[in-house]
């Protein structure tokens, strides 16, 4: 019975362990990076604008906290940065970041557009990374 | 201490430790395996978020040659912990470089933890960021014995935690079980452990207290009947002891120590063959013994076993195996022992009784049977046998007296004889009663043939020697046969040897002895021959009868007709028709015949009555004492019945002696036939031992006087009357039948001489071969119709008196 009890948690272990994709943290470094030298080029003052085509207002999006979660999409990656409009309100932008040779670029940023991601994430499509 | 097997609470720790360490270093590295993700995407944030930081700040173009303002743009990455080394490289070259004071720079570092930044605006120019995940591995680290501390911590406080808890729920319950059932193992005791919860160990109590009270109360039944059991077998009135294999007594009941007279301690533990008698113990120790250690049981076994007084009981011996019993080995046996003893002593008298005559008590013919069979020799084979011989004696003359003086009388005289008998035949031989008057003595040893012959001539002359009755003498005698012993006879044969030599000596005159040899031609078989005739002649039609008139002595008409028998076979070996019917009497087959006479008389004498004409004629007919019984009677009513008009003229003749045998009996038998319309004669009057109260009392109509009284009636006196005793026993006898209203007939009348003699005595009727002898029925019936015509003609003395019956 010891024995067997034994087993079963050795077993379950095994499969925690295995559960989640990986990244090198180079690569984290890098990806992170990339994300912060987007937001500093596209940034006017310290403060990303951003226009909502629906209303045709401008927003100005001020950086809040760069999220340290990474998705994976494929080769590609999703990160996700917390921004605030002038009334506080967070506003988060993801972006969409492919390798290019030994450099990282982002190709796609969604501002404030969560629901498809977290539907691809329920499909199994985008996977977090540990 | 129980090992850990065998403890429940070990075992239910060793369980919960297990699942504890497994389940929480599950948890806790699931746990932390997520914070050090965190950690290691913050890290990456930081240096990352850190790098772009740095290379946006950076002065591009005129600055990049003052190494100075570039290691101060790059001094708060290098700042972070997690930085070793951080420079600008300027087409692959560096031209700035500031790294950790122990690190010589990022080209010494592992490509693997160096991260590339292009600067922005200014595409020739990279920043280099050498970096450390130190504080990861510290974080690991730090964390693991964090998890090892909470779980030992976590696994001690929940083991003492759980410990209490199943020892309180568990544990002491179950001790508690655990010692009711040791006290019940060791002392019989019932306990109750008392546990009053309602989970499922308080259910197990619960149910264990049940069990102990049922328990409790079968062991008090149990108790109850084993008490009665041991009643019952110490009570109970049979010898009931219990043995194991090797025979030796176990328990033996009260009433078994009673009845041998061992106490307990004499009995138990003893070999029971040590107290049976030497044969009882080989049949034990091989049979009995034997038997019941193969499985058999054992039924009713005769044992013969000692009392402690010495004495010895019969008893039947009855065992099985115990059932509990599993081996041959360890087999304990159940038995009880039947006493028999009264039973075979009365076996023992019965045998001796079955063997012995009682009015002798002399050996009968079964004991005779059982000193021949020892005779025949351990062997069984006649040539083994002591040489020996036998005398057959039949006393002779015995029939008259018993038929006269009654059984009693006659058993006096058997004892009599019997007396003289074992005197004569002394010690050294075996004298037996094997018939009503018959013996037989077995001489064995020696000159047997000799002494056979010499001790018949004593016995010959010892039983001639009158016996006193009443003071009167009576005679008799003994024929013998002798027969001896030869290896080619069985005992039986040479018994049925001597019986044929004794009917030699008995039809060679009497008292004497025959001994039979081989030369001897079948003597005896002259009587098998004899009844043979009987039962040939009643079934082939040998037998007739013939008639002889019964006259008026004054008319001389014909009164009546006598009817007798008369076997038509030359050479039959019957010396008159005495014989016949002593022969049917002997033989059994005398009512047989009795039957016959009486159906043919009556037949014949309705063709008689026919061809004579004479209708008024009266029939008398012979009875033997052996007809007269009940099956009788009612033969006659059925005749009577048939022929109406021979009522009163039926007359049944029987001697005197067969008429005061069972004189009470035959008295009513008479009366009854006498009722019905027979009418009774007492026939051949005077020759038997009746006296005239007899006749006074007996139910009859007539007395027909034995022809020898007729026959010696002395000469004429001188007044021409008839003189002598008979003379004057025949004028009585007339007056005494006229006064008692008997008519009164004379035999044997053979000369008109004989007519006138009975004339002048007064008596009235008469018969015999002066008138005719007796006739075959034509010829009687053409007889008695001459006669009827004219007075009785005289037929001169013939001198033949042997008219029979």
């Amino acid at each position: 019975m010891i024995r067997k009890t034994l087993l079963a948690a050795a077993l379950a272990l095994a499969t925690c362990s295995a559960s989640a994709a990986n990244i090198t943290l180079q690569d984290k470094i890098a990806l992170q990076a990339t994300m912060a030298a987007y937001i500093e080029s596209h940034s006017v003052g310290g403060i990303v604008p951003h226009v909502r085509l629906d209303t045709g207002e401008t927003v100005n999006l001020s950086p809040a906290k760069a999220h340290p979660m990474i998705l994976q999409m494929g080769d590609q990656y999703v990160l996700c940065t917390d921004f605030r409009d002038p009334h506080g309100n967070f506003v988060n932008i993801d972006f969409y970041v492919a390798r290019r040779g030994g450099e990282f670029v982002v190709f796609q940023t969604e501002v404030d557009n969560r629901g498809p991601l977290k539907a691809l994430v329920q499909d199994g499509k985008v996977q977090m990374l540990d | 201490m129980p090992g850990i097997h065998q403890s429940v609470v070990a075992r239910f720790l060793v369980m919960f430790l297990a699942v504890f360490a497994i389940a929480s270093a599950t948890v806790m590295e699931l746990g932390s395996r997520q914070r050090i993700a965190d950690a290691t995407g913050e890290l990456g944030a930081r240096i990352g978020t850190l790098a772009a930081a740095v290379a946006a700040s950076l002065p591009v173009g005129t600055q990049l040659g003052d190494t100075a303002s570039f290691r101060r743009s790059l001094a708060p990455l290098v700042a972070d912990a997690a930085v070793q080394c951080v420079d600008i490289l300027e087409n692959n070259e560096t031209l700035a470089a500031l790294s950790h004071p122990r690190r010589l720079g990022c080209d010494v570092m592992n490509p693997e933890s160096v991260v590339t930044i292009a600067l922005p605006r200014s595409g020739a120019f990279l920043l280099r960021v050498g970096f450390s995940a130190a504080e990861i591995r510290q974080m690991r680290i730090d964390m693991r014995f964090d998890i090892l501390a909470v779980m030992a911590l976590g696994a001690l406080i929940s083991a003492v935690a759980a410990t209490v808890a199943f020892r309180r729920t568990v544990g002491q319950p179950v001790e508690q079980i655990i010692r009711a059932i040791s006290t019940y193992m060791e002392t019989g005791e019932n306990t109750r452990v008392g546990v009053s919860s309602h989970d499922e160990i308080g259910m197990l109590a619960a149910t264990f207290d049940d069990m102990q009270t049922r328990l409790q109360d079968e062991r008090r039944k149990t108790l109850a009947a084993l008490e009665q059991v041991q009643g019952l077998y110490n009570c109970t009135p049979a010898l009931l002891f219990t043995m194991d294999g090797s025979g030796t007594v176990l328990t033996a009941s009260e009433h078994w120590r009673a009845e041998t007279g061992y106490d307990q301690d004499e009995a138990i533990g003893r070999r029971l063959d040590t107290l049976l008698s030497p044969d009882s113990r080989v049949r034990f120790r091989a049979s009995i013994l034997a038997d019941l250690l193969a499985g058999e049981a054992v039924h009713e076994t005769p044992l013969q076993i000692w009392r402690k007084d010495g004495s010895e009981i019969d008893v039947l011996l009855s065992a099985v195996r115990e059932p509990a019993s599993d081996s041959a080995a360890d087999a304990h046996f159940v038995c009880v022992m039947a006493d028999v003893s009264l039973l075979r002593s009365a076996e023992r008298d019965l045998k001796a009784l079955a063997i012995t005559d009682a009015l002798t008590g002399l050996p009968n013919r079964l004991g005779l049977n059982q000193a021949l069979e020892t005779l025949r020799g351990h062997g069984g084979s006649t040539a083994a046998a002591a040489p020996y011989a036998i005398l057959f004696i039949d006393l002779d003359n015995f029939k008259p007296i018993n038929d006269s003086f009654g059984h009693p009388v006659g058993d006096r005289v058997l004892l009599e004889c019997a007396n003289r008998l074992r005197y004569t035949a002394g010690p050294g031989a075996t004298l037996a009663r094997i018939g009503g008057d018959e013996f037989a003595v077995i001489v064995h040893g020696g000159d047997h043939a000799t002494a056979a012959s010499e001790l018949a001539d004593r016995i010959v002359e010892i039983v001639s020697r009158p016996v006193l009755l009443n003071g009167e003498a009576a005679h008799l005698g003994a024929s013998i046969g002798i027969a001896l012993a030869n290896e080619h006879r069985t005992p039986e044969e040479v018994l049925r040897l001597a019986d044929q030599a004794m009917y030699e000596a008995k039809s060679a005159g009497k008292s004497r002895y025959v001994v039979f040899d081989d030369g001897t031609p079948h003597p005896v078989n002259a009587r098998n021959h004899q009844v043979k005739v009987i039962n040939d002649g009643l079934a082939n039609g040998w037998f007739e009868m013939y008639f002889q008139p019964i006259m008026d002595l004054r008319t001389l008409r014909p009164l009546a007709v006598e009817a007798l028998l008369r076997l038509k076979r030359e050479g039959a070996g019957f010396n008159g028709v005495e014989e016949i019917i002593r022969i049917a009497e002997e033989s059994g087959q005398m009512v047989q015949l009795g039957r016959w006479v009486l159906a043919s008389s009556i037949a014949l004498f309705r063709d008689l009555e026919a061809q004579c004409g004479c209708r008024d004629l009266s029939l008398n007919v012979n009875i033997s004492s052996q007809q007269l019984t009940e099956s009788f009677v009612h033969e006659v009513k059925k005749c009577l019945r048939a022929n109406p008009d021979l009522v009163g003229r039926l007359v049944l003749e029987i001697t005197e002696t067969a008429a005061i045998r069972r004189f009470d009996v035959v008295e009513t038998l008479l009366a009854d036939m006498r009722q019905a319309g027979a009418r009774i004669a007492i026939d051949d009057f005077g020759t038997g031992y009746s006296s005239l109260s007899y006749i006074a009392r007996l139910p009859i109509d007539a007395i027909k006087l034995d022809r020898t009284f007729v026959a010696e009636i002395a000469g004429d006196g001188s007044d021409g009357q008839p003189l002598g005793k008979n003379a004057a026993l025949i004028r009585s006898m007339g007056v005494l039948s006229r006064e008692l209203g008997l008519e009164l007939v004379a035999e044997g009348l053979e000369s008109p001489d004989d007519i006138s003699a009975m004339h002048a005595l007064d008596v009235p009727r008469g018969q015999g071969y002066v008138f005719t002898p007796p006739l075959p029925a034509e010829a009687a019936a053409r007889w008695l119709r001459h006669a009827t015509g004219r007075k009785a003609e005289t037929t001169g003395k013939s001198g033949r008196k042997a008219a029979g019956r």
